[in-house]
């Protein structure tokens, strides 16, 4: 018998991909070619995405199509070479499998584990549950589309979309032109999701097992993209995609966000959790009935945001975490639960407030019945007389009658607002149970002894910055409803709530991308920073922190509940709260709302968006390069704030393999596991002139992939601080440089330490700082300077020799304009890669 | 292991060289208390101001390094110079300092210390639950405590 290998080079009869007069057999950019000949040739060919002749001539072409995570190992592996793992185990047992229980603090496991290595399965494990979840929620939602429109249907992708599905497009080879093309694509996420699972109980080897949680994180935002398509394409929410430029600084319309945007005298209709399909079915309903003035359509979470991009009456009532704050006040007389991002009690919590459930998904039935295939006027009535304090309906549009017509009857007479007065403290004896079970560390007791005393402010407070979780009340010995007290106290603060706020708009547009694209480019802008997660306790937090980086102009992306967080913060300056301050474009003193959590996936498409857009990168099947120029050179972030869930884990894997760091609020240090530098390692800080090979010492840039930081103005300036690339232009170092030492003195009233290591030449030193700079290089770390003049004579390496201008430029960092690489096969020339280099290139060295 | 006040000072007098870590949560008096007790510490006790404490440490006068605390920990972990074998934590958000004393628990070689109002399990040396007004109390009973 004979075995074929793959790519063997003896197989002639390869098919051959030719672009102007440069052909490359297909089987040699690949590393299993059967099955994918026509893709692989058309990621080459292809006019629009495929690869300039003279960037196939350059480097070493290497195509990814439907990649395993092993595949990628070149890149994972120098990533996780340079941001090492940290982990912060939950425990230090195991319980993974039947030969424990076993201890790994001091030795290994039965099945011979050691404690890392469990701690990267954890990884694994929280990174495949987030891209689970996505992927779950983007395979019902194409189900249903294939269903209703068949695999034929064309995707629309609007007028102003020149790169389509482009997550996706890095990693199938394919763009998304139909839907049968998306459910290639989502297949292929799925089949690596299992592929993940599989590995995550037997991998041993700790990078390889990161590497792998990178790829769930890389799978999470494809099927995002999928989501976010499928849902414009086929149900109607509103995109840019298909607006003028002149229209998007008022686009999308706004809606109104907070319970005092709501009629109590109406009905209220909320959805939970990702209930898409009900949700527009019931706003059809309710446009079909003429009842939309009369029937309210909220929504929490996810369904607050894209609800409102499908309908302008939607009225958000902020992020999923704190449902039971609308629950608990009696807001909602139905609500009708998806899956995801809902609390487990949500029945239990509903039936206090007889308020109606509708269950919707299958993956979160919630023991309730499933009454699919009952008669519609059989299951509203069993509701609304109480007989059932919950049903399960798989058909979305029954499910939407069915909550819209309870939600009629049941808000009849129904009062909202029906909390227990301050005598309820009185049992309080001020044990601090509720102290400690606090997962925000809020001093619970105290406020509910100055309740007991008859002072509700201290309660009133704690509403500013609670989670609604109830861990106080379930610890609490007295039984005392402490977060029914938190808003009684409250009441009048949840009644003032009402700001507009712009739900959504999916991707920013191309003129958007061109616009800024130059500045961006060469660094006029200091960075592209996208602030995302599951909303915070405190929603003035991310408020805050988008205001202060648009004031220091950095292009600012927001997705995920905290984007409903932003709608309460009041810009002083302008008098106006934040959606109404600022344009809704991703420009300079703009920032805008890409829609939920799915809508992660169109911040990734932007920063990859920019890659094709500047350097001309090749988007099929190149996953790799797209990374490793976003980490050599593309100033972007990610801020995630909020409490830590499995969606933002994979999500924060997705975007730290893409080149873009991390930076975590202070309740990401639940996330265990960290990519964390070494600054003080200077063999981890280089990279290779992407023209003579050479490797060269460089900047510490960046200096984390995921870090975890404590207060809001370390993450403003951690962030500022993760921008830094070492190809930055010379203006770009001066504005980050900017960025970097004004937030640092502003917030912490000191200089940073670590400012030297970015500074290449005299030039790049931000104007209004340049004395004192060029004065502190001398004094603290010894650098050769004239002061009164403002110029370097010569600076100090990082190995204590001191060097002129040109010494120092030849050997720490890359020269401004240079291309470089983190990837030795992306160096310009095989003698090159070879280490072989020319004698003009030597000549250039010696320059 | 649970600490009281003596057990705290004797575990601070006996460190060689220690790095006092301020999270974020610490106001005004508790923080000179904190200052207090690195100066009755002397030279072997530095000052790490994480969080937003550098800058009210400045205007105290003390001219404590801005620290990240996930760059202490990174540092403890894969530094080869001369590092603190004490680490002492106060003023932080307990959900921030439990994974920190995980990660230092299991892949650090230095001591931990925290003198919180909460007990930490993965503290070497930890206070045990307490009011505000009992931590605040057995903070400058500590800081007192060192320079005798």
């Amino acid at each position: 018998m004979t075995f074929l290998l793959p790519n063997s080079r003896n197989d002639l009869d390869t098919p051959v991909a030719t672009v102007g007069k440069t052909s490359v057999r297909i089987c040699d950019v690949v590393r299993d070619v059967r099955g994918i000949e026509s893709i692989v040739k058309r990621a080459i060919e292809d006019p629009d995405f495929g690869w300039p002749e003279r960037r196939l001539q350059q480097v070493e072409c290497h195509l990814h199509i439907f990649p395993s995570a092993k595949e990628l190992e070149d890149w994972d592996g120098f990533l996780l070479g340079r941001y090492p793992p940290v982990y912060s185990p939950k425990s230090s047992r195991c319980n993974d499998c039947m030969l424990g229980v076993c201890d790994l603090s001091r030795e290994r496991g039965a099945c011979g584990i050691d404690l890392k290595t469990k701690c990267a399965r954890d990884s694994l494990l929280d990174a495949c549950k987030g891209a689970s979840q996505m992927i779950s929620h983007a395979r019902a939602l194409l189900n249903e589309a294939l269903k209703r429109f068949g695999r034929d249907k064309r995707i629309s992708h609007g007028k102003n979309v020149r790169y389509p599905s482009i997550n996706t497009m890095l990693f199938t080879g394919t763009p998304i032109y139909t839907l049968g093309d998306a459910d290639d694509a989502l297949r292929y996420a799925e089949e690596q999701l299992v592929e993940l699972l599989a590995a995550a109980s037997q991998e041993s080897n700790v990078i390889d097992l990161e590497s792998k949680a990178f790829h769930a994180g890389s799978m999470y935002l494809l099927a995002g993209e999928v989501a976010e398509l499928v849902k414009e394409a086929c149900f109607g929410l509103c995109s840019a995609a298909d607006r003028e430029l002149v229209e998007l600084p008022n686009f999308p319309h706004f809606i109104e966000r907070g319970i005092g945007a709501l009629d109590l005298e109406k009905p209220v209709v909320l959805f939970v959790g990702n209930s898409f399909l009900v949700g527009i079915a019931a706003v059809d309903f309710v446009r079909a009935s003429g009842l939309e003035d009369e029937v309210q359509i909220c929504g929490v979470g996810q369904m607050g945001l894209d609800l409102g991009r499908y309908y302008e009456k939607t009225k958000n009532l902020g992020g999923a975490l704190k449902v039971l704050r609308v629950l608990r006040a009696g807001i909602p007389d139905v609500i009708v639960v998806g899956e995801q991002c809902v609390p487990a009690n949500i029945l239990e919590e509903a039936k206090k407030t007889r308020t109606a459930v509708v269950a919707v998904s299958q993956n979160m039935s919630m023991g309730l019945k499933d009454r699919t295939d009952a008669a519609l006027s059989e299951i509203a009535n069993a509701l609304i007389s109480g007989e059932e304090a919950g049903v399960l309906i798989l058909n979305p549009k029954k499910a939407a009658e069915v909550a819209v017509k309870v939600a009629r009857e049941l808000s009849r007479g129904r009062k909202k607002f029906e909390l227990p007065g301050l005598e309820a403290a009185e049992k309080c004896d001020g044990c601090g149970a509720c102290d400690d079970a606090c997962p925000n560390d809020l001093e619970v007791s105290a406020a509910v002894l100055a309740a007991k005393e008859g002072r509700a402010n201290e309660l009133s407070e704690i509403y500013d910055d609670c989670l609604f979780c109830a861990k106080c009340e379930s610890v609490c010995i007295a039984r005392i409803p402490i977060v029914s007290l938190v808003l009684k106290a409250a009441v009048d603060k949840m009644r003032a709530e009402r700001f507009k706020m712009r739900p959504g708009r999916g991707t920013p547009s191309h003129l958007e991308y061109r616009d800024v694209a130059y500045a961006f480019g060469f660094g006029t802008v200091s960075g592209m920073v996208a602030i995302i997660g599951c909303g915070a306790g405190n929603e003035q937090d991310v408020g805050y922190m988008v205001n202060e980086l648009v004031d220091m102009n950095f292009l600012v992306l927001t997705a995920g509940c905290v984007a409903a967080d932003i709608a309460s913060f009041y810009n002083e300056v302008e008098k106006k709260h934040l959606y109404e301050a600022w344009a809704a474009l991703l420009q300079i003193r703009g920032f805008l709302n890409c829609g939920s959590c799915s809508a992660f996936s169109h911040v990734a498409r932007a920063f990859i968006k920019y890659n094709h857009l500047i350097a001309r990168l090749p988007l099929l099947g190149n996953f790799e390069e797209h990374a490793d120029y976003t980490l050599g050179k593309m100033p972007m972030g990610v801020i995630i704030w909020g409490p830590a869930s499995p969606q933002l884990y994979a999500a924060a894997a997705g975007f730290a393999r893409l080149g873009a760091p991390v930076v975590l609020g202070p309740h990401g240090w639940k996330f265990q596991r960290f990519l964390l530098g070494n600054v003080e390692d200077r063999s981890k800080w280089w990279a290779y002139d992407g023209f003579t090979g050479r490797k060269v010492e460089v900047d510490p840039a960046p200096p984390h992939l995921i870090i975890p930081v404590e207060t809001k103005e370390e993450a403003l300036t951690m962030i500022t601080r993760l921008v830094f690339r070492v190809n930055d232009f010379r203006d770009g170092r001066m504005s980050k440089m900017d960025s970097y030492w004004s937030f640092y003195e502003r917030f912490f009233n000191s200089i940073p330490e670590d400012f030297h290591l970015y500074v290449r030449a005299d030039a790049e030193l931000p104007w209004t700082r340049k004395h004192k700079m060029i004065r502190i290089l001398g004094e603290k770390y010894g650098w050769d300077v004239d002061k009164r003049r403002g110029l370097i004579i010569r600076a100090k390496h990082r190995d204590g020799r001191l060097l002129t201008p040109e010494e120092y430029a030849r050997d720490y960092g890359i020269r401004v304009g240079q291309y470089s690489t983190f990837l030795e096969r992306l160096i310009i020339r095989e003698a090159a890669r070879r280490g072989e280099l020319a004698d003009a290139d030597k000549k250039d060295e010696e320059w | 292991m649970i600490v009281d006040v003596e057990g705290a000072v004797r575990v601070l007098r006996d460190a060689k060289k220690l790095l006092i870590l301020v999270g974020s949560r610490l106001d005004g008096d508790i923080l000179s208390t904190v200052v207090k007790l690195a100066e009755g510490l002397g030279a072997k006790a530095g000052i790490a101001a994480t969080g937003n404490t550098a800058a009210p440490l400045r205007e105290m006068g003390i001219d404590a390094g801005k620290e990240w605390t996930a760059e202490v920990v990174s540092r403890m972990l894969h530094s080869e110079g001369d590092k603190p074998d004490l680490l002492v934590f106060v003023g932080f958000y307990s959900f921030v300092l439990s994974g920190v004393l995980s990660t230092l628990k299991h892949f650090a070689s230095c001591k931990t210390l925290a003198l919180e109002r909460r007990r930490f399990e993965n503290a070497d040396f930890s206070l045990s639950e307490m009011s505000k007004e009992a931590w605040r109390d057995a903070l400058m009973r500590i800081a007192e405590g060192v320079i005798r």
